[in-house]
């Protein structure tokens, strides 16, 4: 099959065991890669109702057919598994320069299944594949056991790990890779952490099969001459994400004080530009990507002097205006403390920003904490309470479970102002203003993430008090961005520069040989967006509607002041949204595919699962 | 009677008249950003920055007949 190494990876941890199994041309053909072949094989490999932190779990980890091939932004895996956070379907991917390696080593997905007895990590070298011992790395921070493996087995080698955020289980752990680039969300790093697997190295030789070489070269060369030629192409990469701080602020939509407000007064002591004349020291790029949007940052101050990639915008978000650390030095310090305990930044901010608020609503209370304070503004509590909960110490063990957890557990009001949907907290844009934005939020397959709809430009042009459209809108946005993880593509390209989707059917033709349109390969990314709202149907009990809303917060404050100052969306506005959405999707009232839907997609055989809950 | 020269860099062109992303604008005095922008019948707020003649610029920057005007896209986050 042009454009697919031909193999699928099983590793047994229980037994240390592995198979080099052919790939089904049914699964190529069907759910083409990456995020589909995670989707597609969570649903046949993973037993219903599995612990996601027991040893029936498995971790998927696929590239994608254009993964390692000539065009700008081929350098992205896709990592899955049922996820600890919402105990659904939980995927994320990662750039930096691993999905070739694992194309290249001969393998179109790897199934890591069971548990090792004690600490190892999967060390694949084309077909040489072994687990070997992680007792000496065991313990070490994300970015320091990175080193060590490259030490030890060589530069060749790509390599990913988790901190001990991952090796305690924490909820919300990062899976790290390339010294700064992270598969963060959904928890899949605590999956790793369950399993006893500390690493996965990657080394790779060989070919991929491509239909036309000719073809591929010469369109990949249009296509990286086109990206260069873009207008945008000089402007955007000196700051890269962060470069969006100013404006998120001027349009009322910076989470500020765990998600309080949308405007930062002090933003401007965080943004790009502070970044960039303060603490970066060059640009760092993925594989094959000629918009180098990681950016590379040395901060020295008195008491620490260290180097990390970033922050990005995300970042700058939630452990900037979320926290309202205030200085970009003490941000990136921040950043770099949860990117070697091997924490999401995202999920990070927004949980250390919720036990703040909680600390100064009396919820948690200093005697608690060892005489302690949690103050917004304070980078030493923003550091003390992460490896609080990296090492699941005290107060940091409960807010290891994330937002929604801890908020019941606290009670007292908290899951309020618990800013999270299905389980997963909300990332960096406030969204009381943006019902296409909300909406994108909070239909979002895997929690409250932005990847898969990012729609906040729409609202503000077609109006953020109208919302006719906006459920359209969303539901092609959550065809668009996600195919991207299928094909395993950065997607910046498209939406920094507006390169133009109609690269990437040529591009997929000169790869696989198949002719197919865009909208083409959109109808396949909606058989996916069905079937992982199918696997969370079949594995969180009462999933469906009652999943899909904001919390309470979005739905009865108004944001107190800056440009969005009195807006919210109450209740009947979200169910307005959600009752476009379900119709526009196919689904019932309750969110469930009908069974018309699931059939013209090809996924008559989620039926069974699903008609019992449709009641 | 002249021409301001508009460019668009990014996503945010589509919501420019007939989704253009470079184009000249006939005009018959200097404008300000702010107010070509809503002559086009776009927000501005969905541009993230101004650039005239190759300089950042505020959005109450002036551009005379004859100027490059360049309005950037806020980009998506990480």
């Amino acid at each position: 099959m042009n454009g697919y190494a031909g193999n699928i990876l099983r590793v047994n941890l229980t037994d240390r065991t592995h198979q080099i199994l052919p790939l089904p041309a049914s699964l190529a053909r069907d759910f083409i890669g990456g995020r589909g072949f995670v989707a597609k094989l969570m649903w046949d490999e993973i037993p219903a109702g599995a612990d996601p932190l027991g040893p029936e779990n498995k971790i998927i980890v696929a590239p994608g057919p254009l993964t390692g091939a000539f065009l700008p932004g081929a350098g992205k895996l896709e990592w899955g598994a049922k996820s600890p956070a919402t105990g659904g379907y939980g995927d994320s991917n990662i750039g930096g320069h691993i999905a070739p390696e694992v194309k290249y080593a001969g393998f179109d997905a790897i199934i890591i299944e069971g548990q090792a007895s004690e600490p190892v990590y999967l060390y694949i070298n084309d077909f040489n594949i072994e687990l070997r011992s992680a007792a000496h790395l065991w313990g070490q921070g994300a970015l320091q056991c990175e080193a060590a493996l490259k030490t030890e087995l060589g530069e060749e080698f790509q390599i990913c790990t988790i901190g001990p955020a991952g090796e305690n289980k924490v909820l919300f752990a990062c899976i790290s890779h390339d010294f700064g680039r992270q598969a963060g969300r959904t928890g899949i790093a605590a999956v790793m952490g369950s399993k006893n697997l500390k690493a996965m190295a990657v080394h790779g030789t060989k070919s991929i099969p491509l239909a036309d070489p000719a073809a591929t070269l010469e369109v990949g060369k249009q296509m990286f001459a086109a990206c260069f030629s873009k207008p945008g192409f000089e402007e955007w990469t000196p700051q890269g994400t962060a470069g969006v701080t100013n404006w998120v602020n001027e349009v009322g939509a910076f989470p500020t004080r765990n998600f309080t407000s949308g405007f930062f007064p002090k933003y401007e002591n965080i943004n790009g530009e502070a970044l960039v004349t303060r603490i970066k020291v060059t640009d760092k790029a993925c594989y094959g990507c000629p918009i180098p949007c990681g950016k590379y940052s040395r901060v020295r101050k008195p008491n620490y002097d260290m180097h990390v990639e970033g922050p990005e915008y995300e970042t700058i978000a939630l452990i900037g205006g979320n926290t309202e650390i205030d200085n970009i030095e003490d941000v990136a310090y921040a950043n770099y403390i949860q990117d070697e305990l091997g924490l999401d930044s995202i999920s990070g901010g927004n949980v250390v920003g919720f036990a703040m608020e909680c600390f100064e609503k009396g919820i948690i209370k200093s005697e608690a904490i060892g005489g302690r304070t949690l103050r917004f503004g304070s980078v030493e509590d923003f550091v003390w309470l992460s490896e609080e909960i990296a090492y699941r110490r005290g107060i940091g063990n409960i807010l290891a479970d994330g937002v929604k957890k801890a908020s019941e557990f606290f009670g007292q009001g908290s899951e309020r102002f618990a800013i999270q949907v299905k389980g997963l907290e909300w990332s960096g844009y406030e969204a009381r203003f943006a019902p296409a934005m909300m909406l994108s939020y909070i239909t979002a397959d895997v929690g409250a993430h932005h990847n898969r709809s990012w729609a906040i430009t729409f609202d503000v042009a077609t109006g953020r008090d109208k919302l006719e459209g906006k459920a359209k809108r969303v539901t092609e946005l959550q065809h668009i961005r996600p195919l991207f993880d299928m094909l395993c593509l950065c997607r910046l390209q498209w939406v920094e520069l507006g390169f133009e989707l109609e690269w990437y059917p040529k591009i997929f033709q000169a790869v696989t040989g198949q002719n197919r349109t865009w909208d083409e390969l959109l109808s396949f990314s909606e058989r996916v967006w069905n079937l992982t709202r199918c696997f969370s149907l079949r594995e969180v009990p009462g999933f469906g509607r009652s999943a899909d809303y904001p919390p309470a917060r979005f739905m009865e404050e108004p944001i107190p002041d800056g440009p969005t100052a009195g807006k919210f969306l109450p209740r009947e506005v979200i169910d307005r949204l959600l009752d476009e959405y379900y119709e526009i999707r196919g689904w019932d009232a309750r969110g469930i595919p009908t069974a018309g839907k699931l059939s013209a997609l090809g996924l008559g055989f989620a039926e069974a699962t699903v008609a019992p809950l449709r009641g | 009677m002249g021409v301001i020269r508009v460019t668009v860099r990014g996503h945010v062109a589509k919501y420019f008249p007939q989704e253009q992303d470079s184009f000249d604008f006939p005009a018959d005095r200097a404008l300000t950003a702010l107010e070509l922008l809503r002559a086009l019948n776009v927000d501005p707020l969905l541009i993230m920055g101004v650039s005239v003649n190759g300089a950042k610029q505020p959005k109450d920057a002036l551009i005379n007949l004859g100027d490059e005007v360049l309005f950037f896209s806020p980009p998506a986050g990480g």
